[in-house]
């Protein structure tokens, strides 16, 4: 998992390797993704827009007490996905 | 231990009112949802209703929110004041068909800062790219529009090629093919498209210099946001900027989210000035407001008769109110610095819960 971030919004990626284009962003496992964010859904949480190509937003709303529900969430699900697979591949869904 | 497939039947156990309104939806609405990207397996939540950083589904869960509509919501869901303001508005007419003073206003305080020159109205991202890409052919007399591997400029033909394009059909990485992306659109397309690999300004460079006389505009987003974020690298946007001065094409900065990332928009972040800048989302505090602004003498051209730009919706005080109210009452500076000092704190935490699940 790699994060990039800047401003009021970030993204996790899936993937080995810093995302850096289109070639890079293919090795993206949107399989684990999905996972990540039906769990995270199933938490409390909507971690980002919809799509592991997408990333999230926070706002002038959003108190640190949001990004600790967040990430007690990411942190019980980040320790579930080492256990854990699920085949699913880009889709062009525009 | 929790499988996937625990998780997707928990998922259905609590969502039983959103696979009910997607079945119900479906009947009518092929796949049940009026954007594509709002569609997930197994089905999408179905909402009720939001306030601040929370929204709730039809089946009463709440969440808090870190979409926030795409992007669109930096002011946060239903900010009190917009309310206020919005209710007001309501009350005193939704569409004249005419000008008001507050367009004005709204477009002085969005030239100042984004640093703009001048700019024209429009409703969405998805028609201000479209009108960027229409002034850039009308100033320069040119075809081409160069973009780049797995960038979105909304769902208009012009830029709908290699969005996400397959590994099979996508070829030389520093030559992309140019792949459509959608069926029902022409293949004339092609011709008139460059897609480059971001990042790569030699390739982009060697690109561009081969139609050099016929490339009218460059559009990217600064930080492409349809690959989740991927962060330009050192002197890859001054190296367009650069490549677009010596081929005399517009630097067209799609900014239709990276506007509400950062006070002053990308070019507070990245220092690099393009000729035109396509504004979007978070400028209407979640009501439909877009703009393309840039430097006089491009704007000036838009003249009727000329080049066209229209749209009965254009302007419309709901949008500009919603606008003005959004960026001169809530996202001011304080407003972005809570919201990026939030963001960094998250992003933060990600990276130590990724270190620590290691």
């Amino acid at each position: 998992m790699k994060v990039q971030s800047g401003g009021i919004s970030g993204t996790v990626h899936f993937a080995r390797d810093i995302v850096r284009d289109w070639r890079s962003f293919e090795e993206v496992d949107v399989g684990r993704w999905w996972g990540y964010y039906t769990a995270m859904l199933n938490r409390g949480v909507i971690p980002m827009a919809t799509g592991a190509d997408e990333q999230w937003t926070t706002s002038v709303a959003h108190t640190h007490a949001d990004v600790a529900r967040h990430l007690n969430a990411f942190e019980e699900v980040a320790e579930s996905m080492k256990q854990k697979q699920a085949a699913m591949s880009i889709v062009e869904a525009i | 231990m929790h499988t996937w497939e625990e998780e997707l039947q928990a998922y259905r156990r609590r969502t039983k009112k959103s696979e009910r309104a997607w079945q119900a939806a479906k009947r009518r609405i092929p796949f049940g949802v009026n954007s594509n990207y709002r569609l997930v397996d197994p089905y999408p939540l179905y909402i009720r209703k939001a306030k601040g950083s929370k929204i709730w589904d039809v089946d009463g869960n709440e969440y808090v929110d870190f979409n926030m509509a795409f992007g669109a919501l930096v002011a946060g869901h239903s900010h009190p004041v917009l309310a206020k303001a919005m209710r007001e508005r309501v009350s005193n007419g939704t569409i004249f068909g005419y000008e008001s003073v507050d367009a004005g206003r709204l477009a002085e305080h969005i030239c100042h800062r984004f640093n703009v020159d001048r700019l024209k109205f429009s409703m969405t991202g998805l028609d201000a790219t479209l009108f960027a890409v229409r002034l850039a052919r009308a100033v320069t007399g040119r075809r081409r529009i160069l973009k780049f591997e797995g960038c979105y400029h909304g769902s208009h033909d012009a830029l709908m090629v290699s969005i996400k394009p397959r590994k099979e059909v996508s070829g030389d990485p520093k030559h992309p093919n140019v792949v459509l992306s959608s069926k029902g659109l022409l293949k004339e397309l092609v011709e008139t498209a460059i897609v480059a690999p971001f990042n790569d300004i030699d390739a982009t460079e060697s690109l561009a210099l081969v139609h050099r006389d016929d490339v009218a505009g460059i559009i990217l987003e600064p930080v492409p946001m349809n690959m989740g974020y991927v962060q330009p690298e050192p002197g890859f946007l001054e190296g367009l900027r650069a490549v677009a001065d010596e081929i005399g094409a517009i630097l067209i900065f799609d900014e239709v989210k990276t506007c509400g990332k950062w006070y002053g928009g990308a070019e507070e972040a990245f220092h690099v000035t393009p000729d035109l800048k396509v504004l979007g989302k978070a400028i209407g505090g979640g009501f439909p407001l877009a703009a393309v602004g840039g430097k006089s003498s491009i704007l000036e051209q838009v003249v009727p008769g000329q080049i066209s730009h229209a749209g009965t919706f254009n302007a419309n005080p709901l949008s500009i109110s919603a606008g003005l109210v959004t960026l001169t009452k809530i996202l001011t500076r304080p407003g972005v610095r809570h919201a990026q000092g939030i963001g960094n704190e998250l992003a933060k935490g990600y990276a130590d819960v990724i270190i620590a699940s290691r």
